[in-house]
């Protein structure tokens, strides 16, 4: 089924905030205590809540609600942090996303557990609906009144302050505000109030029979708490902070804390949670204009208010701010136009290529001039249109602490994942397509690599084990590690397995890079157990190929007893490369800039070097050659040229030489795919037009590098063999 | 810039503005909008409110701010002012005569 726009903007939205509130929960088992964690997870709830109640989402809402409120206890300290309050969330954003997911399909969740979360999430809950907080050392006369303030620990003030936010509900219970104000002013002088528009949501996320308002009050009475805690009573769903005459600087400290994110002036925030009338703000005010100097000084010299609660409201201001500039310096953008820009930049470098070529056919300096002009600003163009799509790695790697967590449990180990580098950015392509093959290779490390705390403590590691993701640009490509301090691989049983599924003959010698790297090879497992993480050696095949199709190499690197390494290679982006353009005959290629070394003419010694093996010697070292005309099957044409020429390329610390006819010098190619008839085909990445208008294919530096080091390996091994048989030969015969 | 389909947009309240007809004033005032860069609210005919119309107008001032969008109220904003001022709610409305 088609969803609308809004929509599949609400699930894209939706998703976002399970995403955070997922974050938040996992930040939150390290840090049971702090309460801007418990609070972000309570308004992606909140907010989730808000928005299905505009589509009519009944289900979302019903369900969100009871874990909002669940998280609302949480956040006024009436149920602890712990594990079992932690997983029993998660669980709960897990669901909430099952529902969100379904939404425009025909598919159902499941009641059964949706039934068991709304239950365990109530049996959770603290009880009443309306809640106090302790209250600091104060001074109670006989009847249980307040008066002034007592100890250091007190703020310093004659008043109440009442923190109310009403129930989403009393708009329809018929509750009128009025008769509360009323009864507050029966009580006592409404010193200051103000309502909170911060917690109304946005136009096209309200549901108008919500009721979202929540007022900040400051009374100065002579009464008790519970006179007051009776004005608010029968306010269904209210929750309400009563702060007595001389709280702990902590309680207010709480308060600022909890106060929506406004960017608020300081006075206005001390104000807000009372420990400061207007009337003290007005003189601190003056006092600025006439002398100079800063509110927060000001006030505290004043003796108006303690120093500690100027720093919780600075530092609430400040993050107030840092957020407020964080959300105005996005744009969402439909990853679809961004997509076709990209293509008609593209398509634009090609059309620029063209012009130029026929630009340089004529003697004309001033056109030449523009185009040379034109060429920059193209350029410009083209890097900032690939920029678009450069993602952070970080959204993919952060994916994996949930992975982490969850996997730990069940396999009763202890497991921390640490992210290096994950502000390193990618093609946004390349990035839905890695999360995958990594998400496989994690699994792995924690199945097979890291041992059991018991055995970890055994062999004198540390009990818990430590999986790190580390991510780097490297001569344009980026490379991700996947490290684990684990058991390592063992190359002895691995090659005693390749052996015994016929995946290497035994004869064959292998260098350890190579028998780590049989790993990747079909049906390869050296599992004893299949588990439901892994272990059926269908996995790490896929892995490779899925890195390969993205133009990228896998390796794996191990120390037995210490761990395992496994590098990714893959390019920074799949759309427009900048190019080297090679003739083999009549025919173009291109090859990547980024993975050309040098080129080089063949002197008369290496060209009869040629004639003999497939390498040469250039600077003392042996390089593997391909000759392009017979490895593409290409006749030699009048054109060929008698000029040997030698294009070194490398790619991940390995090089080999292409002979080609011609050198064409650069050029910038925009990635066209292959198409399904030449999937499989490999040596080439795609192809591209050149400015004449000509077809190029792109050649793949990799495939090509494998192979020639393969077939280099293939002539080593058949000269052994055939020595050895002639020694053999030679020891029969005498 | 978004793309107005005429330059005013007006959006005229019943004489009951309570929770019962909330959600079609909801959706009037976000109508007007998406239609125009000025909206006119006419209250000339309102008796009664509640505070569900209150956050109503504080969520439609604030959205009217985001969005640049002009806004003005007509007829008489007394009973709306005495209402919102009674549970601490001020308005930043601008009330003009008609």
């Amino acid at each position: 089924m088609i969803l609308d726009e809004n929509t599949q903007i609400f699930i894209t939205e939706s998703n976002e905030l399970l995403d955070d509130m997922e974050n938040a929960l996992l930040e939150l088992e390290r840090s049971p205590n702090d309460a801007d964690l418990i609070n972000r997870i309570f308004r992606a709830a909140h907010t989730i809540k808000g928005s299905a109640g505009l589509f009519g989402f009944d289900k979302i809402i019903s369900f969100t609600h009871v874990a909002e409120n669940l998280l609302d206890d949480v956040r006024n300290c009436l149920v602890p942090v712990n594990d079992d309050l932690i997983s029993l969330l998660m669980k709960a954003r897990d669901y909430i996303a099952s529902m969100i997911a379904v939404i425009g399909t025909d598919k159902m969740t499941d009641i059964n557990e949706e039934t068991s979360l709304l239950e365990l999430l109530s049996s959770f809950r603290a009880g009443a609906d309306l809640v106090t907080i302790p209250s600091g050392p104060v001074a109670q006369d006989e009847t249980g009144n307040y008066s002034q303030n007592v100890g250091d620990d007190g703020v310093k003030s004659n008043t109440w302050h009442i923190s109310l936010r009403l129930g989403i509900d009393t708009f329809r219970e018929g509750f009128n505000p009025v008769i509360m104000f009323s009864q507050l002013k029966n009580i006592g002088e409404i010193v200051n109030a103000r309502v909170l528009p911060k917690n109304i949501p946005d136009m096209c996320d309200l549901n108008p029979e919500d009721c979202f308002l929540g007022w900040e009050i400051v009374l100065r009475a002579e009464t008790n708490k519970n006179t007051l805690a009776e004005v608010f009573e029968f306010i269904d769903g209210a929750v309400v902070h009563i702060l007595p005459p001389g709280s702990l600087i902590t309680d207010y400290q709480k308060l600022i804390n909890n106060l929506p994110d406004e960017d608020a002036a300081l006075g206005q925030i001390l104000v807000d949670i009372g420990t400061l009338t207007p009337s003290e703000l007005l003189l601190a005010l003056r006092e600025q204009k006439d002398n100079g100097g800063f509110t927060g000084d000001i006030l505290v010299e004043q003796g108006a208010v303690q120093a500690e609660v100027i720093d919780a409201a600075l530092s609430k201001q400040k993050k107030d701010r840092h957020e407020n500039e964080r959300q105005h310096s996005f744009v969402r953008v439909d990853s679809e136009k961004l997509d076709k820009l990209v293509m008609l930049v593209g398509e634009l470098v090609i059309s620029g290529a063209k012009v130029n070529q026929l630009a340089s056919n004529r003697d004309d300096d001033e056109l030449n001039e523009s185009m040379e002009e034109m060429s920059l600003t193209l350029e410009d163009m083209r890097e900032t249109a690939l920029g678009l799509r450069m993602v952070p790695i970080a959204n993919t790697f952060n994916r994996f602490q949930r992975v982490i967590r969850d996997t730990s449990k069940e396999l009763n180990k202890h497991i921390r994942l640490e992210i290096i580098g994950g502000e390193t950015e990618l093609d946004k392509t390349v990035i839905e397509k890695i999360g995958d093959p990594l998400m496989h290779l994690i699994r792995n490390s924690m199945d097979h690599g890291i041992e059991l705390p018991a055995e970890r403590v055994r062999l004198g590691k540390p009990e818990e084990g430590v999986i790190t993701l580390n991510a780097y640009h490297e001569t344009g490509t980026i490379v991700i590690e996947v490290n684990d301090d684990g058991a390592g691989l063992n190359p002895e049983k691995l090659l005693r397995i390749a052996v015994e599924r016929g995946v290497v003959d035994a004869e064959n010698s292998l260098s350890e890079e190579e028998i780590y790297n049989l790993i990747f090879e079909a049906g390869f497992s050296t599992a004893t157990e299949v588990s439901n993480i892994s272990g059926r050696g269908v996995g790490m095949d896929v892995v490779r190929r899925n890195i390969e199709s993205l133009r990228g190499t896998v390796v794996v690197n191990s120390v037995l007893g210490k761990g395992v390494k496994i590098t990714i290679r893959l390019p920074l982006t799949l759309a427009i490369i900048d190019g080297f353009h090679i003739r083999v005959a009549d025919e173009s290629f291109i090859i990547p800039l980024d993975m050309v070394e040098e080129c080089v003419t063949l002197n008369e010694e290496q060209k009869i070097e040629l004639e003999m093996h497939e390498y040469i010697n250039l600077r003392d070292n042996v390089l593997p050659l391909i000759k392009m005309a017979e490895y593409l099957g290409i006749s030699p044409t009048n054109k060929s040229s008698s000029r040997l020429n030698l294009v070194v390329v490398k790619f991940a610390r390995q090089k080999i030489g292409l002979l080609v006819d011609e050198l064409q010098g650069e050029a910038q190619a925009v990635i066209k795919p292959l198409g399904r008839t030449f999937q499989g085909v490999s040596g080439f990445a795609g192809f591209t037009i050149l400015g004449s208008g000509q077809l190029a294919l792109i050649l793949d530096v990799p495939s090509l590098i494998k192979s020639a080091i393969g077939s280099e390996k293939a002539v080593q091994m058949k000269n052994q063999r055939g020595h050895s048989m002639n020694v053999e030969i030679e020891s029969t015969m005498h | 810039m978004k793309d107005f389909i005429q330059k005013t947009a007006s959006v005229k309240f019943t004489k009951d503005c309570t929770i019962y007809e909330i959600s079609d004033m909801y959706k009037k005032i976000s109508d007007a909008f998406k239609k125009a860069p000025k909206v006119k609210l006419d209250c000339s005919k309102i008796e009664i409110i509640d505070s569900s119309f209150i956050q109503l107008l504080i969520a439609t001032e604030l959205e009217s701010k985001r969005n640049n969008i002009e806004l003005e109220i007509y007829g008489d904003f007394n009973l709306i002012n005495d209402f919102s001022e009674s549970i601490y709610c001020h308005l930043d409305l601008k009330s003009v005569n008609k």
